[in-house]
């Protein structure tokens, strides 16, 4: 049976009966779909830093956001008459990933076989490892030179276990060890043997040929590699630093094995019980290997940017040795130790220049020999003092990138010049008492400028100098160690967050667009400071505490030194790792726009966007399906008489229209007795809100509208589309269609102040997206204005309010009718950025001449 | 404020003593922490402390089982709960045993900071 013969056919009372239970249906789907919307905004809360979760909060998250999506669907199934039974199939997918997100398996991301080290950065992790993708990110953010070299990744290295049978064999090994049928060294010899053996899928050999051939036509012959481990997963608290080979001066003949050793060190004794203790199972191991160009290293050493032995000291220390590295990893021969200040121009406070006897060297036909230091060298310092200095204002620069304590390998090649090896984070165990004690007597020394106002978006702490952004248009070139001000949180000002030390803003949320971007580069920031312009000046020397949200004059240097020894970033806990993995698949929305040609159930890729669709075809069907009835029983569907060209439906679930008007078809605003919609439409059709001039539209955004997917050009003031409220005396559901782009709002409001909530949903428009995104940001500022957190994604935004009082939330809701009407074309006329802060001025004028929100 | 304020913690995830330990200790206060309720019942028969966070749910002596022997053995001892979404029940529950407040997760360091001192001042209060 058709859908519509449920409202058509002869029954008519089942009809009836139908169509209630699928509002209620909807109701449901409303309340899950908020639910969801909750649960989201509740998780990415939690990367702010400053609350605290575990696995069990996770596994929780998952069971609750499965349950809710589930129930999406049922009820969209019931109303659509199992129109979208294939979105339980994506559904099953998503939920699987999400899963696996939380088991800490990996679900490896699509990359290539092999990546070359210069296109790889931090965010490359799970394809590159951490290691590659930390020395990737010092040659692309910093300006420090590494060794040329390629990555084969862990795509290739999951293709190497599949195609063989490694994969069967770790879990064989791994569940023989869960029954302890065998050692951790009998699995690892077992699995040695096994992958040194299993023969290399040809794909992965002939990537590896590739890589080597371009590094050797680099260095206009041949070359000898360095090929080093870099497995995924390790990370602040999982550092299974040293337990994984890395092999010098491989011969490019000797490639292939020497991966395939690498790859083994995955199992070694040590590397399977440290796995095994931390809760990572063996089945879940990957390794990415590099193959960098050996450097001709006259000396090699390690450098700690604070000396684990002093850290109060606030210096570095620094070993080094004649020939390679290996010297000084593995403690064999002396080496020569500096402490150096951290300050420029970074002084040798102490040396101690040992007598080196060996040294490590590769001869031309590769491998490595162990050679003596020639006579004259041995009692030398190794590097000169100007080298040293060279290296600390390097090793600091990678510190600060960093956000916490390194433990770098360095090299001073043939030239002199230094090379970076290696760069991850260094634990050090401090007297955080004496420390703390240090940083309470040193902030008394320091004027408090700004404390407790606004959010901590970022945590951390920075320093800097101040530079006022005064117009978002024009954005300043910014200098080393500069604190950003501005007065709005625009997105615009997101290309400045990576050189900023941090960033401070007068308006703006915690889970708005640019603190996102903070969080993302871990620059600390504080939004909606309200007076951080007035009271910051340019040129100011600042100390951002953005732990306890306190702002100091001048530079505190104890607390900077606390900031770094306190703890490895939050971010990098296995938890938080988890967390931003099960997001993944949770919230990024790919369908924004119903109009274009993707709005279908086969391109959702996340749970966010299995609601979005399910919500806009609900919605969609009880419209199609309102069509057939007018009033029966306890539900009346009326069209709302308005002074403007919209089309408006609504279905009245309980007491949401005056009784009088329930034997008419249609209604004007006084019947409505839903106060949310009414306030709402009143501001909507208040005069002044709706233009009635067609917006002037210049050739760009023209061609823009009739070249944009799926979209039809209509005049400014026939609407043709249809739209539908869902309401009771308490309740809205309010679904606009106006033009090209999309309103929804879904409010309760009550006398009991914590039931009231009121949800914004906007997207679209006709013109190009900068256009539609510049609107965007002004209909956020403004929703800002009037306390809505917002959340925005290109034209995308989600706003939010609750536990209000119902008059307050009331006024809001005119406020929203006007925004709606006035931001009805705005798009088109968003010439430029200086256009947001233009509309927000005027729509702040202008409301505030009707009425006090 | 936080001076003298002994606190004991208790959840079976790491993630939660190493944090909560931190943040507390660099608020000024004296934090011992457990992954193993029994160690920390253990700990309890030997030491008095002003305030224990506690996890519910854990292998070997639950919260609920620390808490009766709290409110047992040292009644001005104040606990709060760390319960996990939906579990309001079971705080109901431990209300009813004499738990000071709960927390659910994800909750703010700084909100447990406040729960604890003023838990604290509840305890040297009963002491008193």
């Amino acid at each position: 049976m058709k859908w519509r013969s449920f409202f058509t056919g002869g029954h008519q009372k089942g009809g009836v009966d139908l169509l209630r239970t699928k509002i209620q249906k909807f109701q449901s789907l409303l309340g899950e779909n908020n639910r969801v919307l909750e649960l989201m905004a509740e998780a990415e809360e939690s990367f702010r830093g400053d609350f605290l979760f575990d696995m069990q909060y996770l596994r929780g998250l998952a069971d609750r956001l499965e349950e809710s999506v589930k129930g999406i669907l049922l009820d969209l199934n019931f109303i659509t008459e199992n129109r979208y039974l294939s979105l339980f199939i994506i559904f099953e997918k998503i939920h699987a990933a999400v899963n696996d997100a939380l088991l800490n398996k990996r679900n490896i991301p699509d990359a290539p076989l092999a990546m070359p080290l210069a296109e790889v950065d931090q965010q490359l992790s799970d394809v590159v490892g951490e290691k590659m993708a930390r020395l990737g990110e010092i040659q692309k953010r910093l300006p420090y030179r590494i060794p040329n070299g390629f990555i084969i990744t862990s795509q290739a290295c999951q293709r190497f276990f599949r195609k063989t049978n490694i994969g069967d064999k770790i879990a064989e090994m791994e569940t023989a060890m869960a029954a302890q049928k065998i050692s951790a060294h009998e699995a690892e010899s077992q699995l040695r043997i096994f992958i040194l053996n299993e023969p290399l899928p040809r794909e992965i050999a002939t990537q590896m040929k590739h890589g080597i051939a371009g590094l050797e036509k680099e260095a206009g012959g041949k070359v000898l590699l360095a090929v080093r481990s870099s497995a995924i997963g390790e990370d602040g608290r999982l550092s299974f630093a040293g337990l994984h080979d890395t092999l010098l001066g491989v011969q490019p003949a000797e490639a292939s094995r020497a991966y395939q050793e690498v790859v083994a060190s995955l199992f070694t004794s040590r590397a399977i019980t440290y796995r095994l203790h931390h809760g990572e199972p063996l089945s879940a191991a990957l390794m990415a290997v590099g193959f960098l160009r050996m450097i001709p290293a006259t000396a090699s050493g390690v450098a700690y940017t604070l000396d684990p032995n002093a850290p109060e000291q606030n210096t570095m220390l620094v070993s080094a040795a004649p020939g390679l590295g290996k010297t000084v990893v593995e403690g064999k021969g002396n080496s020569d130790r500096f402490i150096i200040s951290r300050h420029p121009p970074h002084q040798v406070i102490s040396r101690e220049v040992a007598h080196k006897e060996k040294q490590y060297e590769i001869p031309p036909q590769g491998g490595m020999v162990l050679t003596d230091v020639p006579s004259a060298r041995a009692e030398l310092q190794t590097v000169s003092d100007d080298f040293l200095a060279r290296l600390a204002r390097a090793a600091l620069h990678i510190e600060k990138h960093m956000k916490s304590v390194q433990d770098i390998e360095w090299a001073e090649d043939d030239r002199g010049e230094l090379v970076i090896l290696q760069a991850r984070p260094l634990r050090i165990i401090a007297d955080f008492q004496n420390i703390t004690r240090r940083v309470q007597a040193a902030v008394q020394k320091h004027a408090t400028l700004i404390s407790g106002r606004g959010t901590i978006s970022c945590r951390g702490i920075a320093h800097g100098t101040v530079v006022v952004v005064k117009d978002e248009n024009k954005l300043p070139e910014l200098p080393a160690n500069t604190v950003l001000v501005a007065r709005n949180s625009s997105p615009k000002l997101a290309e400045l967050v990576p050189a900023a030390n941090a960033v401070i803003t007068d308006i703006g949320a915690a889970a708005g667009h640019l603190a996102t971007i903070t969080r993302e580069f871990r620059v600390p920031s504080i939004m909606d400071v309200g007076i951080a312009t007035q009271v910051l000046r340019d040129g100011m020397e600042i100390t951002v505490d953005a732990e306890e949200n306190i702002i100091y004059e001048g530079k505190v240097e104890e607390l900077l030194l606390y900031d770094i020894v306190s703890r490895l970033p939050l971010e990098d806990a296995r938890e938080f790792r988890i967390l931003r993995r099960m997001l993944k698949r949770i919230v990024p929305l790919t369908l924004k726009d119903p109009q274009a040609g993707n709005f279908k159930p086969q391109n959702c890729r996340s749970y966010h966007d299995i609601i979005r669709f399910a919500h806009e075809k609900a919605v969609e069907y009880l419209l199609e399906g309102s069509d057939q009835i007018t009033t029966q029983k306890n539900i009346q569907c009326k069209k709302v008489l308005l002074q403007i060209p919209i089309d408006l439906t609504v279905i009245d679930i309980g007491g949401g229209l005056v009784p009088s008007s329930s034997h008419t078809a249609q209604c004007d605003i006084a019947e409505v007795n839903c106060a949310a919609l009414r306030s709402l439409l009143e501001g909507l059709t208040s005069p002044g809100a709706w233009s009635t001039e067609p917006a002037g539209m210049d050739v760009g955004s023209f061609m823009s509208s009739v070249t944009g997917p799926g979209i039809l050009m209509q005049s400014s003031v026939q609407m043709s589309q249809r739209n539908l409220a869902i309401i009771s005396d308490r309740y809205l559901n309010l679904n606009l269609h106006l033009g090209y782009h999309f309103n929804q709002v879904d409010s309760y409001l009550s006398e009991t102040r914590n039931d009231n909530y009121m949800y914004f949903r906007f997207a679209g428009g006709v013109t190009d997206s900068i256009r539609r995104s510049r609107r965007a940001r002004m209909i956020s500022t403004i929703l800002q204005k009037f306390d809505f957190m917002v959340e925005i994604a290109g034209d995308f935004i989600i706003a939010r309010l609750k536990k209000f009082e119902r008059q307050a939330l009331l006024d809001r809701h005119w406020m929203l009718g006007y925004l709606i009407g006035f931001t009805r074309q705005m798009d088109v006329s968003m010439r430029d950025d200086s256009m947001v802060e233009k509309g927000v001025d005027k729509f702040m004028k202008t409301i505030l001449k009707h009425k006090t929100c | 404020m936080g001076k003298n304020i002994e606190v004991l913690v208790l959840d079976d995830e790491a993630i939660v003593c190493e944090r909560l330990k931190e943040f507390l200790e660099d608020k000024g206060l004296k934090v011992e922490a457990f992954t193993e309720s029994a160690r920390a019942v253990a700990r309890l028969r030997e030491k008095k402390f002003d305030v224990v966070v506690t996890d519910m749910k854990m292998p070997g002596p639950t919260g609920m089982d620390v808490l009766k022997f709290i409110k047992g053995e040292q009644p001005s001892t104040q606990a709060i709960v760390i319960t996990a979404y939906g579990a309001i029940e079971n705080f109901r529950e431990t209300e009813a045993l004499g738990a000071y407040d709960y927390v659910t997760k994800p909750f703010q360091l700084a909100n447990i900071y406040n729960l604890i001192v003023k838990a604290a001042k509840h305890a040297k209060k009963e002491q008193a």
